[in-house]
């Protein structure tokens, strides 16, 4: 039985003087497979060429297509219609400056993060082009990996009550990247100079621990237990410099 | 050479990691203690006698009222230091709303609810505390009198579910804050949270009832 | 205007153009990247296979080097690729392996001891060296002798590229993300940079620069269906082409994958018919032993994409909302085989099309996948043509890949090629002046800004966008897919020739402020309908089959007329490419002999 699906769409165009938010409803004929990237295709290219929204990889790994969907963070190009009610809300991240309608400026955001979790390998060795590369343990780069899977969509940025409340907080997706280099041997940074980077109200210190984060990361990273590991590791740092023998 | 950097200085301090201990070891005290608290004042569903014998053993030790001013002090800390992280401005209060509303996620409104429930709470303790301290040491009587007049006993039919929420719900996000909750364990903590709530409201009401139907003669 | 200057400018900030960048910044001069998208985005980051490099730490690597590396490529791009460039590529690839290492890639890594392994969907023991331990390990990929892709998990893509990202901002090198070129600024001898579209307010920006690098991936959306991201549309190339001046390579060599899934064209691994995974049509009836009778679906990719086409052609194929398809099956393998070993195809399956696969059939279809034309650089990386302006990467017709590309070179190719010409480029900065014009800067910004107002405004017409696109898809699907002849190709011509005229009509059903798609679509369309049109010209003219390039009409491989590359310019005004044509290579190290596969017979050269 084929359904005929009612998209609420958040709508405002910040270059448009004459624009004010307010919502859009669109009706489509749902088809076999459909996903989000398909039905807001078919509604921009049949019904409303104005439409902005994001997509690139429409595969799930380049974390474009991030939209609140019926009120929850997700990627909208693994999103099934299938899987949702007749009536489907769309509106854009919040948190992340407006682009128009769905699409938002994640880009500017991320770069940010880039530059306060410096992130990048931390070393004083330099690259020789003649020897073979240093060897590493199998598990422990499959351990980097799992933490470097992030595809920096901003889901988990968007549901964090913190990032929603303070626009200087580091959030889960930068925490994450404080703990993928905190694994890697490559990086010769300490606990210390981590402490410098994530020891904060901005930084760890401020995650209220509702863990939304982990419920909407679509790739499921797992973020919980990492930004658990982070505090204590800060936690113990600060409690060291108390200890006369600490460090 | 130009970079987009808009990132904030570093932070120098290390006040926030801190006062985070400070905040969870507060926390944690005050549970310890309404827990302990209420279990003392639940000795009365064994009658008024158990109650007061207890109380003449504490009074005696002077734990009521040293116990009690330490109290007061950690409880004043832990207001103070749990308060940075509640969104006063208006604005703020507005963006936490509108979030909790939107994500239909348990966890972040058990967060909404923690926050009411500290309002609530710090409202009332600061009164209790006076109260109780001025009026040393605990009988059954005079805390039956106190629910059996005056209104007391809606104000703590009120409380009681607040604290009771306030304090799982803490012990729960400390829990998930600092990786004692984790993905693998963390439904089956849940439901035993929920237990723990479930027998906290259930001890402390059964004893606010004692109280109301103790005969005051 | 605003006006940026810099020394170094590149459309483009996948991994091509960010390895470039390093390496020029790195060298001390200036850097901006432009990006569709946040730098993260690029499509790069899709790449799951892995980077091929002869380490030989594997033991099923064991005994490789650069030379069977160098064999392995020449024969895949059947012997359409510069040699030199091949060899060069070859020997810097296993540093590159390593210097990524050194930035942060989690290549997976040898595991001394037995280990089970899959070929040919079947089991195998094998036992790792122990000196080996630690090393870059390397797993299998088609066509190559020894295994030899550097993989991390199933993300090496994803992995390098949030590396080298890493290594940009450390570098301090700018990206200037949701920016759009839209035509070079030169005097018809010196690139001097581009007028650039702020894909978030509209605005038309100049980007001055002394070096300016083409790294804008592939064109494969020009296709209807194609596994590359919905931004790969050739932009880069078309900016190139309309210069007039500097020409692009060996356009019709374009590479299909039997299995993309329908509708998003996501791709499902060859291993699903490795593994015994069969292709069914509308009556669920298994069609390809009917054609190959020896090796059925374990054919090659090239000749199941044919086989699947022309089964497709007898009404056989399987009606959908989203077009004619084919169904995979691998139901029979098993639940502990498709949730494990196919754990992959399962995930897409389960998340893209709602479907189970060890219940249900796959839609599949042939889908565009790796375009190996491009702008055609020398050895260094300098564009044909223009001075200052470079290539690398799949944007770029280096020319690695010949006519057929083999999996693992490309994403090998945008980092050694980016290091290499990376290097080039500082070292044509040191020293190099140029002096910039401003008429130039404002005749072109000028030209830019007039031709979108009158899109926006509809003052050439009301075409729309998306129907000049579609009319485009059909043809290119008839006309220049897996399948190729003279007939379709001669129609294709002509129908791409009135489609280009359309494409000049084009005027926006929107307001075209800010952000908006249908602009920037409409901005795009008249370069895409001419990289369609030096594709299928190119096609109609190549009268033989070389690669992935397939005539119905000339099966055989014409070394005595074709082992050449295709040139194609613009000449302004003009309504179909210029073509002209150049030695395949000037360097010999293989001569041309049969590639092992694929079959088909081959004219061979006048000696």
């Amino acid at each position: 039985m084929q359904r005929s699906l009612t998209f609420n769409i958040f709508r405002h165009n910040p270059q448009d003087p004459a624009s004010v938010p307010h919502m859009d409803t669109y009706r489509l004929d749902e088809t076999d497979s459909m996903t989000l990237f398909i039905a807001l295709h078919r509604l921009r290219e049949e019904q409303d060429p104005s439409l902005k929204f994001d997509f690139c990889c429409r595969a799930g790994v380049c974390g474009s297509c991030a939209m609140v969907i019926n009120g929850r963070p997700g990627l909208a190009c693994h999103t099934k219609t299938r899987d949702l009610p007749d009536t489907i809300t769309l509106l854009p991240l919040p948190v992340f400056r407006l682009v128009g309608d769905l699409a938002v400026d994640t880009g500017t955001w991320f770069r940010a993060m880039y530059q306060r979790t410096e992130s990048w390998i931390h070393t004083r060795a330099e690259f020789d082009p003649a020897a073979q590369e240093a060897r590493m343990e199998n598990e422990v780069a499959n351990a980097i990996y799992e933490l470097d899977r992030c595809i920096e969509c901003g889901c988990c940025v968007a549901a964090c009550g913190t990032a929603n409340l303070r626009p200087d907080f580091l959030a889960p997706a930068g925490f994450i990247r404080v703990a993928r280099f905190a694994a890697d041997p490559r990086d010769q940074r300490t606990d210390a100079d981590f402490y410098e980077i994530i020891g904060s109200d901005e930084g760890i210190f401020g995650c209220m621990g509702l863990l939304a984060c982990e419920d909407v990361c679509p790739k499921h990273l797992p973020l919980q237990n990492q930004l658990g590991y982070l505090r204590r590791k800060m936690g113990l740092t600060v409690l060291k410099k108390l200890l006369p023998f600490g460090g | 050479m130009e970079t987009d950097c808009i990132a904030p200085a570093r932070p120098r301090s290390r006040a926030d990691g801190w006062l985070d201990w400070v905040q969870m070891a507060t926390g944690a005290a005050l549970a310890l203690f309404a827990c302990m608290h209420m279990i003392f004042l639940s000795s009365v569903l064994f009658g008024a006698g158990a109650l007061n014998g207890l109380s003449a053993v504490m009074d005696a030790l002077h734990l009521e009222t040293v116990g009690g001013v330490l109290i007061a002090i950690v409880f004043c800390v832990h207001a103070t230091v749990a308060a940075r992280k509640i969104p006063f401005k208006a604005a703020q209060a507005a963006t936490a709303w509108r979030h909790a509303r939107l994500l239909h996620h348990p966890e972040t409104w058990a967060w909404v609810a923690q926050v009411g429930t500290a309002f609530i709470l710090a409202v009332f303790i600061t009164i209790h505390i006076w109260t109780g301290l001025t009026d040393l040491p605990v009988q059954a009587l005079k805390s039956a009198v106190r629910v059996q007049h005056g209104g007391w006993f809606w104000v703590f039919l009120l409380v009681l579910p607040a604290l009771a929420l306030h304090l799982v719900i803490g012990a729960w996000r400390a829990g998930a804050k600092w990786g004692l909750i984790t993905r693998e364990n963390r439904a089956d903590i849940t439901r035993k949270g929920l237990y723990l709530l479930g027998g906290f409201l259930c001890l402390s009401l059964l004893t606010l009832l004692r109280f109301r139907l103790l005969p005051l003669e | 205007m605003q006006i940026i200057h810099t020394d170094l400018l590149t459309i483009g900030a996948g991994l091509a153009g960010e390895r470039c960048a390093i390496e020029v910044a790195g060298a001390g001069f200036s850097v901006v990247c432009l990006s569709l998208v946040p730098a993260r985005r690029s499509h790069s980051v899709a790449a799951q296979g892995g980077m091929q490099a002869a380490l030989g730490n594997a033991i099923m690597g064991d005994g490789d080097s650069p030379d069977v590396h160098f064999l392995d490529t020449v024969k895949g791009s059947d012997w359409g690729a510069d040699q030199e460039v091949a060899r060069m590529f070859v020997e810097a690839a296993p540093i590159e392996m390593r210097r990524l290492a050194h930035w942060g890639v989690p290549w997976n890594r040898v595991v001394a001891g037995m280990h089970t392994y899959w070929k040919g969907g079947k089991p195998f023991d094998a036992t790792e060296k122990a000196e080996n331990h630690g090393l870059i390990h390397s797993r299998a990929f088609g066509g190559t002798a020894k295994w030899r892709t550097c993989y991390a998990s199933d993300g090496a893509g994803h992995a390098v590229l949030y590396t080298m990202d890493n290594r940009a901002a450390q570098l301090g090198v700018t990206v200037h993300d949701r920016s759009e070129a839209v035509s070079l600024i030169h005097d018809g001898e010196t690139c001097h940079g581009a007028i650039v579209r702020c894909l978030r307010t509209g605005e038309l920006r100049a980007y001055l620069a002394r070096a300016t690098l083409v790294a804008s991936g592939g064109y494969g959306r020009i296709y209807r269906a194609s596994t590359n991201a919905i931004i790969c549309e050739g932009t880069g190339l078309s900016l190139a082409l309309d210069t007039g001046v500097a020409k692009l390579g060996n356009m019709e060599a374009v590479q299909f994958h039997p299995t993309g899934t329908v509708p998003t064209d996501i791709l499902v691994t060859e291993g699903c018919r490795g593994d015994g995974g069969t292709l069914l049509d509308r009556d669920e009836y298994r069609f390809m032993p009917d054609y190959e009778p020896d090796k059925a679906e374990l054919a090659s990719r090239d000749v199941v994409s044919r086989r699947m086409i022309e089964h497709m052609r007898t009404g056989k194929g399987v009606q959908s909302p989203y077009g004619e398809h084919l169904w995979l099956d691998i139901r029979h393998l098993g639940e502990q085989h498709i949730r494990t070993k196919l754990r992959e195809v399962d995930e897409i399956c389960q998340n893209f099309l709602g479907i189970d696969p060890l219940h249900q059939l796959i839609p599949v279809r042939p889908t565009q996948h790796y375009s190996m034309g491009g702008v055609r650089t020398d050895k260094t990386g300098a564009a044909y043509g223009l001075k200052g302006l470079f290539s690398a990467g799949e944007s770029a017709c280096w020319d690695l890949h010949g006519f057929n590309r083999l999996g693992g070179n490309s994403l090998a190719e945008t980092v050694v090629a980016g290091g290499i010409v990376g290097r080039n480029i500082a070292e044509f900065l040191q020293g190099y002046d140029t002096a910039f014009s401003t008429a130039h800067v404002r005749e072109a910004a000028a030209r830019d800004d007039a031709r979108i107002r009158r899109i926006v405004s509809g003052a050439d017409g009301k075409e729309s966008v998306y129907a000049v696109r579609e009319a485009m898809y059909d043809i290119l699907e008839r006309a220049a897919y897996v399948f190729r002849n003279g007939t379709d190709l001669t129609w294709g011509v002509q129908a791409l020739q009135e489609v280009h005229e359309r494409a000049q009509h084009i005027g926006l059903a929107s307001d075209g402020v800010g952000a908006n798609a249908e602009l920037a679509l409409a901005i795009r369309m008249p370069g895409m309908v001419r990289l369609a049109l030096c594709v299928c010209h190119g096609a109609l003219m190549r009268t033989e089959s070389r690669g992935s390039h397939t005539r119905e009409d000339f099966p055989e491989r014409n070394d005595r007329d074709w082992l050449n590359r295709t040139l194609a310019s613009w000449r302004p005004g003009a309504d179909l490419p210029h073509l002209d044509y150049e030695p395949a290579t000037s360097y010999v190290e293989l001569p041309p002999g049969d590639r092992g596969y694929g079959g088909g017979k081959i004219i061979p050269a006048a000696s």
